[in-house]
């Protein structure tokens, strides 16, 4: 076995090409290991993390290429260098394409712009949204890592000029009737929406079309909006333009735990807002909000209907949390049918870091605290994070996942070899998925899957178990997947497809319940 | 406020950074532009010079 770093000088791509491209690679005959990546000190680090860095990899820069790999002689790495180069040539911009060398080279053109979206490094991020910003732009920052300090200071400027500043860690947008970053598409209508949290964002939008409403705007705020230290900044740009908008009826909040004082901001600035506002803050006593005025809610689930109820002036009323478990249950216990005595654990696998949250609370009722890596307690977090233990929820689009690879929900890959190490442990009972649809991701989630999921069946029942898959899919008819297409097809594989994540996690939980497999 | 803008105007675009955002527009019809974004080099100027460079137009400084 042979280890080769090869430098290529002043070559400078983006990461998500860089990452799919080594996938691709990685596939080549006789490679045993590559990471491939711009010479900047988290790169390097990843590279030695997997033994690949040699001294001509650590002398790289930030603005040099390093193909790090091992295989099994010289020839074979060197036809994978050759191979590795040609698939970039491959995938290289089409001509004619507009491009700028900076932003600061493209003062003239940049006049008529009104959107930045940025995704580069955390380091190098702050200092172009600045310039952006003072350029008069808005800005989309999907990247993250950057200091909180700097996102502050983005943010105050950003508010004091009437700009909106979505993000640092933003990951998607639903502005104007467009997909910004990667996010799904909805029908318009009047229901507008701010959120601290990705993937619950797109659940409320995607519960508001299925039900026939339709999303005025989507205005991700970052994750860290509501944190002390940025005092919800964001939020509070955005509920000023969602007020003033007239498209925009009733507005829904969603967020992560806030700061309590943060909170205490958001919901002063309710008090005074002419529409009605939904609240869903996680985690945050409910009378706060009740007192501004505000509905409260509990769900993803119960925000997209409390916002559809009053867009039609009815009144809400929520299905009881009993009565829903008494709906799911038969099909739970026809699906438990049939398994082996010791099946008796769920596994979820999850993309959307906000679903997996939502899933842990709704399943904690009935299966006891569950262990992952967004676990809630301490004593629940798994040492390895690759080893599932109990029921157990392993949200893979956390960073020990990702490093150095791009997001699950781009590239499935990580998830469908996990899938069948699930599918093979005998305490399985129910493997629980979440499906995202959307722009710039994965163009076909289930028909990756969905071969592996009719063959994991088949050999369970050879093997004398009963394998259930219950998933949902936080996306629409609109979006280039096809909600309605992909569902058809995991349930063609057997798979019992739920409308929401809420009610996926609940009938999953009642499979493993029946089962009796209650964590300590 | 400038932000109201982009809710009803059409979205204009500069990308930085992945090229995949890029090409999640453009697939929505979304006037778009990008910015071959590389690391700032790391060169070692006197603040006098550094002055000079920040009261000039981009333009100038080629």
């Amino acid at each position: 076995m042979v280890i080769k770093n090869y430098i290529m000088k002043e070559s400078y791509y983006d990461s998500v090409l860089l990452m799919r491209l080594a996938g691709e690679a990685g596939k080549l005959p006789g490679v045993s290991n590559i990471s491939v990546g711009m010479g900047t000190p988290l790169n390097k680090d990843t590279i030695q993390e997997l033994g690949l860095l040699l001294p001509e990899g650590e002398k790289a820069t930030p603005n040099d290429l390093i193909i790090a790999l091992s295989a099994e002689t010289d020839e074979t790495a060197e036809k994978i260098r050759a191979s590795f180069l040609q698939m970039l040539k491959d995938n290289q911009s089409p001509k004619g394409k507009r491009s700028y060398p900076s932003l600061d080279s493209m003062k003239t053109a940049v006049r008529d712009r009104n959107l930045a979206v940025i995704s580069l490094a955390g380091q190098y991020a702050a200092a172009e949204a600045e310039k952006a910003l003072k350029m008069g732009m808005n800005v989309f920052m999907f990247s993250d890592n950057v200091p909180i300090e700097e996102e502050v200071k983005l943010k105050t400027y950003a508010r004091e000029q009437g700009l909106l500043m979505m993000g640092p860690d933003c990951g998607l947008s639903f502005i104007g009737g467009v997909a910004v970053g990667l996010c799904s598409k909805v029908r318009r209508g009047g229901v507008g929406l701010i959120g601290a949290c990705g993937s619950g964002m797109q659940e409320v939008m995607n519960i508001v079309h299925l039900m026939g409403g339709g999303v005025s705007q989507a205005i991700g705020v970052g994750g860290r909006d509501l944190r002390k230290e940025v005092g919800g900044l964001t939020m509070l740009t955005a509920l000023d333009l969602l007020e003033a908008d007239e498209e925009t009826k009733v507005i829904g909040l969603i967020s992560k735990p806030p700061a309590p004082e943060t909170a205490e901001k958001i919901f002063d600035r309710v008090r005074h807002c002419k529409k009605p506002v939904v609240a869903q803050f996680i985690h945050c006593d409910p009378t706060l909000a009740a007192q501004s005025g505000a509905q409260v809610s509990n769900s993803f689930e119960e925000t997209a209907l409390r916002c559809l109820a009053i867009l039609k002036e009815k009144e809400y009323i929520p299905e009881a949390e009993q009565d829903r478990l008494n709906r799911l249950f038969p099909l739970a216990k026809e699906e438990a049918a049939g398994m082996a005595k010791g099946q008796k654990y769920l596994r979820g696998l999850y993309c959307g870091g906000s679903l997996a949250e939502e899933t842990i609370t709704l399943g904690t009722g009935l299966l006891g605290s569950m262990y992952g890596n967004v676990a809630f307690q301490e004593e629940y977090m798994l040492s390895d994070p690759h080893q599932s233990k109990g029921n157990c929820l392993i949200d893979l689009g956390a960073e020990e996942f990702t490093l150095g690879k791009p997001h699950v929900a781009i590239d499935p890959s990580p998830r469908l070899s996990r899938f069948v190490q699930e599918a093979r442990d005998p305490e399985t009972a129910v493997i629980l998925m979440d499906f995202l649809l959307g722009y710039a991701l994965c163009e076909d989630p289930a028909g990756m899957i969905a071969p592996l999921i009719k063959e994991e069946k088949a050999r369970a029942l050879q093997e004398g178990r009963k394998l259930s898959v219950v998933a949902s899919f936080c996306g629409s008819d609109l979006d280039p997947q096809n909600r309605i297409a992909q569902e058809k097809i995991l349930r063609d594989a057997g798979v019992i497809v739920m409308g929401n994540n809420g009610e996926a996690s609940r009938l999953a939980a009642l499979i493993a319940s029946v089962q009796g497999g209650k964590n300590e | 406020m400038k932000a109201k803008a982009i809710l009803h105007q059409p979205l204009q675009v500069v990308n930085i950074g992945l090229s995949l955002l890029e090409e999640a527009l453009k697939q929505q019809d979304v006037d778009t532009i990008n910015i071959s974004w590389r690391p700032p080099r790391q060169i070692n100027l006197s603040p006098r010079i550094l002055e000079i460079l920040s009261k000039m137009e981009p333009e100038e400084r080629q």
